[in-house]
């Protein structure tokens, strides 16, 4: 039996006998398998109890609301239904165009996230890297990055020879080279390259540039994770992440 | 409106909206002037502030605390604890040239709503961007209804496929979170019990 089923059938009570002693002597001695059940539990009981939620939600209501008292959640929903039924042509236009919109917009969905929201990096990292000066390669490959000259700027990068120091560069500018060329795939394997280096300044701006290209090519499960990444290590992209992260859900 | 601190908590418990919008009335500014004044943004007051309510939601419905200070000055408390672990999060040390241990208060005991608070959002944000289907038999299973419910209501056709599609789902799910960089972090801390547990002062 699978790993993950018998915790399930442990927590759905379906374990017995032989196989229940045995997976109470499994979690006495593995304390991953123990951590692992937590997790399980944690999910379920997260789900099912949507109680912080449930807070939150009211005090962002008690924060947001200005009119000195908070409105019942039913007299809000009377409001609404009565503003409908004096509105009934009108609305019936606004939903009808809406649902229009969204037909004909829902294929470029991913695109319009992206063109919203891709600005190209312009900064050079040369006030950052103080030996780039000696790599000439790499150097030339960002000044053609920075003319937009990107097909120059992939040669050098990819003739550059990489060192452990500087490799982050030349990923980072290679896929936004790629991104600018509309090689999103390309862009988002050199982006990831980044990420692995983990301690790279470029980072968190790989990250960003790594969720956009994800969104541009509707990869919506892909982005939010960088983009959830980004919401609790980023003070550049937080807020962005944020309002992206909502866009795409 | 003036609401002793015993009022607060137990508006707190009964999360009753005008509790709240008198707390956030009368104690943000104080709070939303602390995290700009120490590299702070409007948002991360908010932010801060709405945390810092979770966990004293979470506090009062095990039981509900008594300590020896005011609750503003216990809300302040808590907020400066979730501003300073906010630095050390990301990596920083000191703020305005003042090291982070400065700002420590040992009388704010709140470790184990922290952790509980912020597994669970990582699990929740998590579980939001998965694929609808995933979502919605995740959510039914939860509920405990007949797993034939389930099958009818999810259009399957067996009940062993509502059970392989629920356990691929969590499978799914368990991986992600499992991988958080945040999650590791948060699991690796061991609950740290304060020694000084702080007493209410009755009235304002």
């Amino acid at each position: 039996m699978k790993h993950s089923e018998r915790i399930q059938r442990y927590l759905d009570g379906k374990l017995a006998g032989e196989e229940l002693r045995k997976f109470r002597e499994d979690l006495a001695k593995d304390p991953e398998l123990l951590k692992e059940l937590d997790l399980y539990r944690l999910i379920d009981h997260s789900i099912k109890d949507q109680d912080q939620e449930r807070f939150r939600e009211k005090l962002v209501q008690a924060m947001e609301d200005d009119s000195g008292l908070p409105l019942p959640a039913k007299h809000k929903r009377t409001k609404k239904l009565t503003a409908l039924r004096y509105l009934t042509i009108p609305a019936a236009i606004l939903i009808f165009g809406m649902i229009l919109h969204t037909m004909l917009g829902r294929e470029n969905s991913g695109q319009e996230i992206y063109t919203s929201y891709y600005k190209s990096y312009s900064d050079s990292p040369l006030s950052r890297i103080s030996t780039l000066e000696n790599d000439v390669l790499l150097l030339n490959g960002v000044e053609h990055y920075l003319n937009k000259e990107y097909n120059e700027a992939l040669i050098k990068f990819q003739t550059y020879r990489i060192s452990e120091t500087t490799a982050d560069i030349a990923s980072f500018y290679s896929g936004l080279s790629y991104a600018e060329m509309g090689r999103y795939s390309e862009a988002i394997s050199e982006f990831e390259q980044v990420i692995a280096l983990d301690m790279s300044y470029f980072h968190e701006h790989s990250h960003w540039y790594a969720a956009l290209c994800y969104i541009r090519i509707e990869k919506f499960g892909r982005a939010a994770e960088h983009l959830i990444e980004l919401r609790h290590e980023s003070k550049v992209y937080r807020r962005e992440a944020r309002i992206l992260l909502r866009k795409i859900n | 409106m003036s609401l002793s601190g015993e009022e607060i908590l137990e508006g707190i418990y009964m999360e009753n909206t005008v509790v709240l919008k008198t707390i956030y009335t009368s104690y943000f500014p104080d709070i939303r002037r602390f995290i700009l004044l120490n590299n702070g943004s409007d948002e991360d007051a908010r932010d801060i502030f709405q945390d810092a309510l979770v966990i004293l939601f979470l506090k009062v419905r095990k039981n509900i605390p008594t300590l020896n200070c005011t609750f503003g000055t216990y809300l302040f408390a808590i907020c400066k604890y979730l501003w300073l672990r906010e630095h050390r999060r990301i990596g920083r040390h000191a703020i305005n040239g003042v090291d982070l241990d400065k700002y420590a208060d040992p009388s704010v005991n709140i470790h184990r709503e922290y952790i509980q608070m912020e597994k669970r959002k990582l699990v929740m944000e998590h579980f939001e961007i998965m694929a609808p289907e995933c979502k919605k038999v995740l959510r039914l299973f939860v509920q405990d209804l007949p797993v034939e419910e389930i099958m009818k209501e999810m259009g399957y056709s067996s009940l062993q496929y509502a059970r392989n599609r629920r356990l691929i789902c969590k499978e799914k799910l368990v991986r992600q979170i499992w991988n958080n960089p945040r999650y590791k972090e948060l699991g690796n801390e061991a609950f740290r019990e304060n020694t000084a547990i702080p007493r209410w002062e009755t009235g304002r």
